[in-house]
């Protein structure tokens, strides 16, 4: 029988950002470049006195519409790149105080998976590698699909900007992205490089191993080990760690080998079929499309990292009948296993 | 530049006061006229005649600079909208047209208003060439305000691609070199991270700047994004492009920088690169400029 989970995580319209945290640098920008607070804050239920107060807390919900606002206001395209090139370390208490000690790369992404919550509240970076690379790849955790592509260059343009700056060298980084190559492909040759590859499965950031493991200097800084503690001290007096989609999404990686219904996940949630179908409707999304979201990246790990076969993968992932598999494949991905592994 | 506000500025003030002594007048020595006599289409529009004026009035003020042209220009539009607002106010009260305010408010102020409004769009008229001139640099072949980049003022990628199709065209035509040279500041990332987005757009504004000083009449710079601009050097072989390449890093390098907000003394380095138009489509060459750009940078951070 399956464990019952403690936590569900918060979800889109629960408030547990600061505002004088990522929202505050979003509204400096705006203001920087002469945007009208009041048309900033429209349906946003905030307004500059919020950021004032240490204890106003805004939600996935509440940021999507504000950085929905700044993104037509400002109508620039370098908006989500300016935004994540100060977004990190930023100044969001031990995290971001340990993450300007950090000694490698490594550690830089491990940290940032570990305090996405603080570092970086609406999307979910997540590491694995193989024997050549490293790969980071990031998720909207609250279904803002609206602005998945605002949210992707940003958030991995500030994470390149950050290792960058603290390893001083510009890494020879590799980018995909999910979305289509935009009109304004020329931000992304200025401020990610021109590795970068369009309609991709993830949005993932790719870094080879040599540079992710380079000690950037071989000091040893006491401040680390007393900042990373208060960062866990910090995470662990939050009411959630992670939000419903992360924990559904983590659920069911962990479970992806056994049979999986909607009623088995719900029952090990604690709440009812229809409560489950409600809480996703929600979030933009529903059942099918998020078990088929961890299928597709399993398949993908499996390849990159354990060299699996396809007939492996469709035997891991309970697939009795290899062309049910490629077909479901072809769903998931929009190629077939063969053309998409070749690549 | 900032915006004004239309509501806030002395032209809504002023035109306000006169309406509302006007409307006065015609109160005291007017009657009002019966619901039946009132001609509604009139009504309809004239109103919509004073609507689309104060329309004009308020886009005007708000996006033109203050200045000696704007002021013609908005008082002229301010005597119109006063006299059509009193031929608007004639519909529903009657003033007997014996008396001398029925000419002085509704007549009067219309010749005056377009004589002053006239001489506002002459006005106009030679700043619009002057600035032209100015413009010479940024929009060689045509002007399109909705592809000028929002923060310095030259034209922006969508801009530059347009612009490079047809020196692509002409350099054909003419049989002359196109080179395109690519200039990009030195750890601008590292500049925006210590001193802030609104100081390094200044920085940018300054830089745009110098590098127009010393293009030539038929070159035209845009920027590409962020810190990376592109200059299209019409009629210039490799070598003619290499020294101007050379003269614009230095003229970079010699720069200094005053911050703003500390009055700190920084200098501004640059790496730039150049790539020949030969026969390449537009896109394929802004990439091949951007690999050889990325190239220059690794090979000067290699020797750092």
């Amino acid at each position: 029988m399956a464990k019952l989970l403690k936590h569900t995580g918060y979800e889109r319209d629960v408030a547990f950002i600061p505002a004088y945290c990522q929202p505050a640098v979003l509204i400096d920008l705006a203001i920087a470049r002469d945007v009208n607070t009041k048309h900033l804050f429209r349906s946003t239920r905030l307004s500059l006195d919020d950021l004032h107060s240490a204890d106003t807390l805004v939600s996935s919900e509440q940021v999507e519409t504000l950085i929905d606002n700044t993104r037509k206001l400002l109508d620039a395209d370098d908006t989500s790149f300016l935004y994540g090139q100060q977004l990190l370390p930023g100044f969001y208490g031990a995290c971001s105080h340990a993450l300007q000690q950090v000694r490698s790369a490594r550690q830089a992404i491990e940290f940032l998976c570990e305090f996405h919550v603080f570092l970086t509240p609406l999307m979910t970076p997540r590491f694995y590698e193989n024997d050549e690379y490293g790969f980071l790849y990031w998720q909207t955790n609250s279904g803002s699909t609206q602005i998945e592509t605002f949210l992707s260059e940003a958030y991995i343009s500030a994470t390149k900007s950050m290792i960058d700056w603290l390893s001083k060298q510009s890494l020879p980084w590799q980018f995909e992205f999910t979305h289509a190559e935009p009109e304004y492909i020329e931000q992304y040759w200025v401020n990610l490089g021109s590795d970068v590859l369009f309609e991709q499965q993830m949005n993932v950031m790719k870094l080879p191993l040599s540079y992710l493991n380079k000690e950037w200097s071989a000091s040893t800084s006491l401040g680390l080990h007393g900042a990373t503690n208060a960062a866990y001290q910090q995470l662990r007096k939050l009411d959630e760690q992670a939000s419903f989609l992360d924990h559904l999404y983590d659920y069911l990686r962990q479970h992806i080998t056994e049979p999986i219904s909607l009623d088995s996940v719900s029952f090990a949630f604690g709440i009812s079929p229809a409560s489950m179908k409600r809480k996703l409707k929600k979030h933009h999304t529903h059942f099918q499309q998020q078990l088929d979201l961890v299928r597709k990246h399993t398949a993908i790990y499996l390849y990159q990292v354990k060299g699996f076969s396809n007939q492996d993968i469709a035997e891991y992932l309970c697939f009795s009948d290899m062309n049910n598999f490629r077909r479901a494949f072809k769903r998931w991905t929009g190629l077939s296993p063969n053309t998409l592994f070749a690549q | 530049m900032k915006r004004r506000d239309f509501f806030t500025s002395t032209y809504f003030y002023g035109l306000s006061t006169a309406i509302i002594t006007g409307f006065v007048i015609f109160k005291v020595w007017g009657e009002v006229k019966a619901f039946d006599d009132i001609n509604w289409l009139d009504v309809m529009s004239e109103g919509g005649m004073v609507i689309l004026a104060v329309f004009w009035l308020a886009l005007l003020v708000r996006s033109r600079p203050a200045g000696r042209v704007t002021q013609l220009l908005a008082l002229g539009l301010c005597g119109i909208v006063f006299s059509w607002s009193m031929d608007f106010l004639d519909e529903f009260i009657h003033l007997a047209k014996a008396l001398p305010w029925h000419n002085w408010l509704e007549s009067l102020p219309i010749p005056f208003s377009l004589v002053i409004l006239s001489i506002g769009i002459y006005h106009w008229h030679q700043e619009e060439i002057a600035i032209s001139q100015q413009m010479l640099k940024r929009e060689r072949h045509f002007r399109e305000h909705r592809l000028f980049d929002k923060l310095i003022p030259v034209g922006g990628a969508a801009f530059l691609r347009k612009q490079l199709k047809h020196s692509i065209a002409e350099a054909k035509q003419f049989q002359q070199p196109l080179a395109l040279l690519a200039i990009d500041l030195d750890n601008f990332n590292e500049f925006n991270r210590r001193h802030g987005v609104e100081e390094g757009d200044h920085v940018l504004q300054l830089v745009c700047q110098l590098l127009l000083l010393q293009l030539r009449d038929e070159d035209i710079i845009c920027r590409l994004a962020g810190d990376r601009f592109v200059i299209l050097l019409a009629n210039t072989t490799h070598d003619q492009a290499m020294q101007i390449l050379h003269d614009m890093k230095g003229s970079i390098a010699a720069f200094v920088y005053r911050s703003k907000q500390t009055n700190e003394r920084m200098s501004i380095s640059a790496s730039a690169a150049i790539t020949m138009a030969n026969e390449s489509d537009s896109s394929s060459l802004l990439k091949q400029l951007n690999h050889e750009l990325m190239r220059v940078k690794r090979h000067s951070e290699q020797l750092a």
